[in-house]
């Protein structure tokens, strides 16, 4: 005998649903093909998931995705280029039961600012750190950042990328993990299914570090720019997984025993 | 409160800090700032406020913007190279309605400008205090708290070397903040209201408010916060013996007391001399300034620098009576700027000439 249509639904498990509380899944300014906006909606989901939304204070760092400022349902603070973990600190040192995030691209967190990251870090500023790396200053056309891979086309290095004049980027997931404040470190990324998984379990380990207050906890998270790389929309997703994502690996470099264990 | 005590600048500014409730301060060491550092990690630990030796200038101040956002008081020093390290943020606080206290902790006058004017991009002012005892110091800086909250708005206190490590009699007041609104723009946590968002960008609003600022608008606002300020701040300063003066002597900060001494010299001398000390650096205190005008032959402004705070003088009085700038850049050789000038013999014939020369016809 065939099920009725309640039957049905109740032996349907629900295994996702859009985050109604945290993100807002309206239209957006970013080009085609940007990533930001699913990274951006990586971390809303886990914010809902955690039901953290109205305990929680993003700081946003200056780039394309500043203009995602609708998309977040919760209280910000827009800090100056590179800036972003140093206004948290203060943020957080006065505010210690909230939850405290930056999100920041790569001209901003690694070429303006790495110091600020690396000072907190080492402070193990209990608090999260989300670094968009799209190799590339998006919002102000598309030039180098300290983050761009050698041989990589910008419009500031139409030659590509060369290591003798412009050295080599910087792997900042790596270099954030050798430092003693900080708890939790990896890199994710957005071209694929199956990264997008992968990066939602290493922001929830991100927060959850937070959340356990041990101490500073980053995720890079590598999104595509088609349009600052001279692609086709469909042409950026494979070329991370062929060529950033070799150079920029994917995984976690720093992981507590408490964090794993609740993972 | 109330009984007298025996404390330099530094201590009495950081004392009155605490007092106000100022919960968090961060700085970086630079002499003479790094006196005030010691003395606010002291103070600050008494009542469980967080101070931050932070790795950079551009750190503290982004770390005071964070902490002040939150809608706790907050407070920020430095000084010369500092000054220019941290303008990246405080042009933009302005801009971000940003409530917090700042110590200028100088190095002589040279840097009046930066007091008043800033040295960032963008339009701008603070409302600035210039205290000349250490009592001053005390009062100044809970007016500065007050002043802060109550227009939103950064404001600055300029100290200097000697005012720091001078040691003097005075004691602490209550202040009266009764008048001050609850924080309805606080960052801090969206709990059971629409999230709110600080921004250089289009100032403080809740997310999803069709009227909030765009850029163009803020950048126009800040025209209108700028007078507003300038009209509502009550602009103070010390004036004497303007009723009879031919001369009058401008003169702010610690240095105006060696201006006022030689002054005070000059008149037992029989000389008709007067003075004006600006309180509040900006707004320019021009009522006194005028009216000091209004009654003398002409004004001379002493300040340890290249004539700076002239620009201020002359703005005000426009052409009414000659302003003569007596002052000078005057560097001991420790670099913190309180040379040979303020030596009263130096001071007194200094004002003597200039006394002199106006008694000549023209």
């Amino acid at each position: 005998m065939p099920m009725t249509k309640e039957q049905a639904k109740e032996q349907l498990k629900k295994v996702w649903s859009l985050p109604k509380n945290s993100v807002n899944l309206g239209t957006h300014h970013m080009c085609p093909g940007c990533g930001e906006p699913m990274a951006y909606r990586i971390i809303g989901e886990i914010i809902e998931e955690m039901g953290i939304q109205e305990n929680l204070i993003q700081v946003a760092g200056i780039g394309c995705y500043s203009a995602l400022d609708v998309m977040m349902q919760n209280d910000r603070i827009n800090a100056l280029h590179g800036r972003a973990p140093s206004v948290a600190t203060g943020v957080k040192r006065m505010l210690p039961d909230r939850f405290v995030i930056t999100i920041q691209g790569d001209g901003d967190l690694v070429s303006e600012g790495i110091a600020e990251a690396v000072h907190c870090a080492a402070r193990g500023e209990n608090f999260t750190v989300f670094l968009l790396n799209n190799m590339v200053n998006g919002e102000t056309g598309g030039h180098m950042t300290a983050t761009t891979m050698v041989g990589h086309k910008t419009k500031s290095t139409l030659q590509g990328r060369d290591a003798k004049v412009h050295g080599m980027p910087i792997k900042t997931a790596e270099l954030l993990a050798q430092l003693e404040g900080t708890a939790y470190s990896a890199r994710g990324s957005v071209h694929s299914p199956a990264a997008i998984i992968r990066t939602k379990r290493m922001v929830r380990k991100a927060l959850h570090a937070q959340r356990d207050n041990l101490g500073f906890s980053f995720v890079e998270i590598l999104t595509m720019c088609p349009t600052g790389w001279f692609m086709e929309t469909w042409e950026a997703p494979q070329f991370m997984e062929d060529t950033m994502t070799k150079y920029f690996t994917l995984g976690e470099f720093k992981v507590p025993e408490a964090v794993e264990a609740a993972a | 409160m109330g009984d007298k005590q025996l404390i330099d600048g530094s201590k009495a500014i950081a004392h009155s800090a605490a007092l106000a409730g100022c919960r968090f301060y961060a700085s970086y060491p630079i002499q003479p700032n790094s006196h005030l550092i010691e003395e606010m990690t002291q103070e600050l630990a008494k009542i469980g406020g967080v101070t931050m030796n932070a790795e950079s200038e551009g750190e503290a101040i982004n770390m005071v913007w964070g902490a002040a956002a939150t809608g706790n008081r907050a407070m920020c020093s430095t000084t010369v190279t500092g000054m220019s390290l941290m303008h990246e943020a405080m042009s933009e606080m302005f801009a971000a309605e940003v409530a917090y206290v700042f110590v200028h902790m100088a190095r002589g006058q040279t840097e009046y400008r930066v007091g008043t004017r800033g040295g960032g991009h963008g339009e701008y002012r603070y409302i600035s205090y210039a205290p000349h005892t250490v009592q001053e110091a005390a009062d100044l800086t809970r007016l500065a708290f007050y002043t802060a909250d109550k227009f939103r708005t950064p404001v600055m206190i300029q100290a200097d070397y000697i005012l720091t490590h001078t040691v003097e009699a005075m004691e602490f007041h209550d202040f009266d903040e009764s008048d001050l609104k609850e924080k309805d723009w606080a960052i801090d946590g969206a709990k059971g209201r629409v999230p709110r968002i600080n921004s250089f960008i289009r100032g403080t609003y809740s997310l999803g408010d069709k009227s909030a600022m765009a850029y163009g608008e803020l950048q126009e606002r800040a025209m209108e916060r700028i007078a507003y300020l300038e009209e509502n701040v009550p602009s103070l300063a010390e004036t004497g013996h303007l009723d009879d003066a031919d001369l009058v002597v401008i003169s702010y900060g610690y240095v105006s007391r060696f201006a006022k001494y030689a002054v005070g010299l000059l008149r037992e001398e029989g000389m008709k001399i007067g003075f004006v000390r600006p309180i509040t650096m900006w707004p320019f205190p021009k009522k006194e300034v005028l009216e000091a005008a209004e009654k003398a032959k002409a004004l001379a402004v002493f300040e340890l620098n290249n004539g700076q705070m002239v620009d201020d003088v002359r703005l005000t009085v426009l052409g009414r009576v000659p302003v003569h700038f007596i002052g000078r850049i005057s560097q001991d050789d420790s670099g913190f700027g309180m040379g040979k000038a303020i030596e009263i013999p130096n001071l007194t014939a200094k004002i003597r000439e200039t006394y002199e020369q106006m008694k000549v016809p023209a």
